[in-house]
């Protein structure tokens, strides 16, 4: 019983972790329509900035903030000097597939080469706050959750009531009618890239702040998690990648108490899998059909 | 020849043919039929284990004490586990055919195939019993060896010979691919599904057909590997491999037999070496990460300023008579 | 199985979520005679030939050829039935060469198997691929396509890519043709061209079914017409008929 109790808190702090990273992958997909593989490796940059800002003497909140804003530097400047130029010369699906892949290797790589194969941890203890049946959950658990819920309400004031917002639904929609309405989409583009790539960063520093211990390679097999995410929601639909977030985060924990650990990722591949194969629009259906960013 | 030189020498060779044969197994799924099968490494890696499986015997010894942890293994003469290893990887491509090879839309295929790469590599290391788990298998006997009765250094040209001359059948089976009515079928598949199963072409079946055969390819480049090094674990099948061959195919020319095995002389065997030479600084695997990311930009800026790569496909056309004209041959003549 | 009829149709249903887009739909598709499909949007005349084409899931009704219940097969297999479609928009292969195009299409060349492929020698394709060759540039030539064998299909005009995507369902030695207005976007020249070309096909005994828009482009061509309106057919006979029917001439001024 404590096992369960503790994988459904440790599932649900997960999955804060992935709502934050599935939300940002999602607009992401939708105003650019492509798969940006190399989200995960983007979100450990994120996480490794905030590393060196700490490690450089800088308080815990100004270092994370650093790390936010290296997730968001490093997409905007990915979309400004790869995807979007590709997209303009007109390449098919798969080459940008290619593309994605190769830029989520330069950066992996690139960064295990500046910071080498070791393992690192913040420099946070974390104390615990409560325990729910002798499962213990500890104050950065409830901060990444805190953070989790902020950033989803933030996301959701963004795209409702916003001008912005609905700019970039527009933009999602229909980029070339948006235009002739006097939208002015490349700047909406990188804006939706801004804002995606801060909560990636966000995310990778909350992944971080839950993990025992992380190195370079962390993010090798995180983007599976992150589109299994997005998928189970329905592609381009932001709700549908929360909602999805937790079904995967839970799933991932619970199954980790029966089965080893280690089968975690494979569940979570093969949750994905099977969702392809039996609704590739997601649980939330009503929303299917790809590139509309439907809040 | 002093010793290190011919055995250096040997290595090189038996590398530059497990890549060109690995690189046009993709080639046949990629640039005729269409199939960006991120999952690619998995077939070769089924060559690996399988000629590993077939040719090490039962995981115990005749004392009963576990030698190795494996759950199956078959002593088989040569070269039925070369044989098994393609058959095998032959087969896997009905599973991974059936859960991404459906109707599924091109992003989402990818991704399920990528999935299936890791999901094999998180199998095969959470399961030691399975494939001797993170450390892989070893001792893996070389082909003949016993037989011949040969010295190391001239087994290994042997070996080097063998390994030519599976190149050579390689070569046979995608050049005359390339130069059937067969590719048409298959280009069409890539260019246009709807319009293909629209003149009688069984879309499904071909894809599933070239995806077969090149994962059969793959596994064969991935035995010649295994019995090769005689060992063979999850670190030499990550799934940043699929994009250093798929590199090597963009690189080399799409869709050109020729280009493509130049392609994988120069990247995954051309990098290695030449990273050889340089002094390895900063910490351990600092070198290895570099070279993929050269690996990566190179990809990037041919697909930017030449995506059709070195060696481009060349366009078939026929001559007066209605003979294909020959890759030599004055192109685009008008009869 | 009435040899007047090529194609049976009976009851067809095809429904997209509650939307009934063909209702009951049964009609007789007449041999070696060209037959119009016409009536204003919306009227399932698209849906209908996809229906038979096999490119719409069908809800209930049967489409008999040759005796047999076709609608659950799927397109390849009609295909070779010899039940050809075309494409609303030009649906070609991009990156083969128009020659490769309609040999693609040709059923006398071997080798197009992967068994064939690894067990034959190629002298037992190279003349087969030699006689089609033959056809296929006769054809081109007849079209004053020949010069432009050796182009890449995505490279032609838009009306030459119609043209090819036409001779290469005829090199397939068809049955029947499902044509997915033809003439739409055409230039005026091109569609005298293949109107001729249509004829030329229904006196070799080939059957023609196309969908087309407007009545009187395809007037003179046609033998006889479906008219649909709302997803139901409302009138099936000749051309002279349809024009003398009151609901039809109400149709097109509602629909």
């Amino acid at each position: 019983m404590n096992l369960i109790v503790s994988a459904t808190v440790f599932g649900v702090v997960i999955a804060a972790v992935l709502a934050l990273a599935a939300v940002g992958f999602t607009l992401q997909y939708s105003v650019s329509n492509v798969f940006n593989l190399a989200f995960s490796e983007t979100m450990v940059v994120g996480g490794f900035a905030a590393l060196g800002a700490g490690q450089a003497g800088l308080p815990l909140v100004v270092a994370a903030l650093i790390g936010v804003a290296a997730g968001a530097v490093v997409s905007l400047l990915l979309n400004h000097f790869v995807y979007q130029p590709f997209a303009r010369r007109g390449v098919s699906v798969f080459q940008m597939l290619v593309i994605s892949l190769a830029v989520s290797l330069v950066l992996a790589n690139t960064l295990l080469a500046v910071v080498g194969p070791l393992s690192f941890r913040y420099d946070v203890t974390p104390t615990v706050v409560f325990t729910i049946a002798s499962a213990a959950v500890t104050n950065l658990q409830l901060i990444v959750i805190a953070l989790a819920v902020a950033a989803m309400l933030g996301m959701h004031l963004l795209l409702k009531q916003s001008k912005l917002g609905l700019a970039m639904r527009a933009a999602a929609v229909d980029g070339g009618l948006a235009q002739s309405c006097g939208i002015a989409t490349t700047k909406v583009v990188a804006i939706a890239w801004l804002i995606s790539g801060a909560l990636c960063g966000l995310a990778g520093v909350a992944l971080f702040l839950i993990s025992s211990s992380f190195s370079a390679t962390s993010g090798r097999t995180f983007i599976v998690l992150v589109i299994a995410a997005a998928v189970l929601g329905g592609i381009g639909d932001a709700y549908g990648a929360m909602l999805g977030a937790l079904v995967l985060g839970l799933t991932t924990e619970l199954t980790a108490v029966w089965l080893d650990p280690s089968f975690k990722i494979a569940v979570a591949l093969i949750v994905l899998i099977g969702v392809l194969m039996a609704r590739p629009q997601g649980i939330r259906a009503e929303f299917s059909a790809g590139r509309a960013l439907q809040a | 020849m002093s010793a290190d030189l011919s055995f250096y020498l040997v290595t090189l060779l038996v590398y530059a043919t497990v890549a060109v044969i690995g690189c046009w197994g993709l080639d046949v799924q990629y640039s005729d039929t269409g199939l960006l099968n991120l999952s690619y490494i998995v077939s070769v890696a089924v060559g690996g284990y399988v000629v590993a499986l077939l040719s090490l015997g039962p995981p115990e010894d005749e004392t009963g004490t576990v030698v190795q942890e494996y759950f199956w293994g078959a002593e088989l003469p040569f070269p039925l586990p070369f044989v098994g290893a393609v058959l095998a990887g032959m087969l896997i491509s009905l599973p991974i055919g059936l859960v991404a090879l459906r109707r599924l839309r091109s992003d989402y295929q990818a991704v399920a195939m990528l999935s299936v790469a890791l999901i094999a590599s998180a199998l095969v290391v959470a399961v030691p019993g399975l494939l001797g788990g993170g450390h892989g298998l070893y001792l893996i006997p070389a082909p003949l060896k016993e037989e011949l009765g040969l010295k190391s250094a001239e087994y290994s040209w042997f070996y080097a010979g063998f390994a030519i001359l599976l190149t050579v059948l390689a070569a046979w089976v995608v050049v005359r691919i390339s130069r059937s009515p067969l590719w048409r079928v298959l280009r069409a598949v890539r260019e246009n599904p709807e319009a293909a199963d629209a003149i009688g072409v069984n879309v499904t079946a071909v894809r599933l057909a070239a995806f077969a055969v090149g994962n059969g390819l793959g596994a064969l480049s991935g035995a010649v590997l295994a019995s090769f090094i005689g060992t063979y674990a999850p670190a030499d099948w990550s799934y940043q491999e699929t994009l250093i061959l798929m590199g090597a195919v963009i690189v080399g020319g799409a869709g050109n037999r020729f280009g493509v095995m130049m392609g994988a002389l120069l990247l995954p065997v051309g990098l290695a070496e030449a990273t050889r030479y340089l002094p390895q600084f900063g910490a351990p695997g600092t070198v290895d990460a570099l070279q993929f990311v050269v690996v990566g930009l190179v990809i990037i800026g041919f697909l930017w300023l030449r995506p059709q790569g070195v060696f481009p496909e060349r366009k078939r056309t026929f001559d007066v008579d209605g003979r294909p004209v020959p890759f030599w041959g004055k192109q685009g003549a008008t009869p | 199985m009435n040899d007047e009829h090529i194609l049976t149709i009976e009851g067809l249903t095809v429904a997209y979520g509650k939307n009934m887009v063909l209702e009951n739909v049964s009609l007789h598709v007449p041999r070696a005679k060209i037959t119009a499909v016409v009536g204003p949007n919306g009227a399932g005349k698209s849906t209908l030939l996809h229906a038979l084409a096999g490119t719409a899931s069908v809800e209930s009704g049967r489409v008999l050829h040759r005796g047999q219940d076709i609608a659950t097969l799927a397109p390849y297999q009609r295909s070779r039935r010899g039940i050809m479609r075309t494409f609303q928009m030009p649906a070609d292969f991009g990156r083969l060469t128009v020659l490769e195009n309609l040999l693609l299409a040709d059923r006398k060349i071997g080798g197009s198997g992967f068994v064939q492929v690894f067990t034959r020698p190629r002298r037992s394709w190279l003349p087969g691929q030699r006689a089609a060759i033959e056809r296929a540039r006769t054809l081109l030539a007849e079209f004053g396509l020949d010069a432009k064998e050796n182009d890449y299909a995505g490279d032609l005009s838009g009306g030459q890519r119609r043209i090819l995507e036409l001779l290469r369902a005829v090199t397939t030695e068809p049955e029947l043709l499902l044509l997915d207005e033809p003439f739409a976007g055409v230039h005026a020249s091109i569609i005298e061209r293949i109107s001729d070309f249509l004829v030329a096909l229904r006196e070799r005994g080939i059957s023609i079914l196309m969908v087309a828009h407007e009545l009187d482009a395809v007037e003179r061509l046609t033998d006889a017409v479906v008219v649909m309106a709302r997803g139901q057919v409302l009138f099936e006979g000749s051309m002279a008929a349809a024009r003398r029917q009151q609901e039809v001439v109400d149709a097109y001024v509602a629909g």
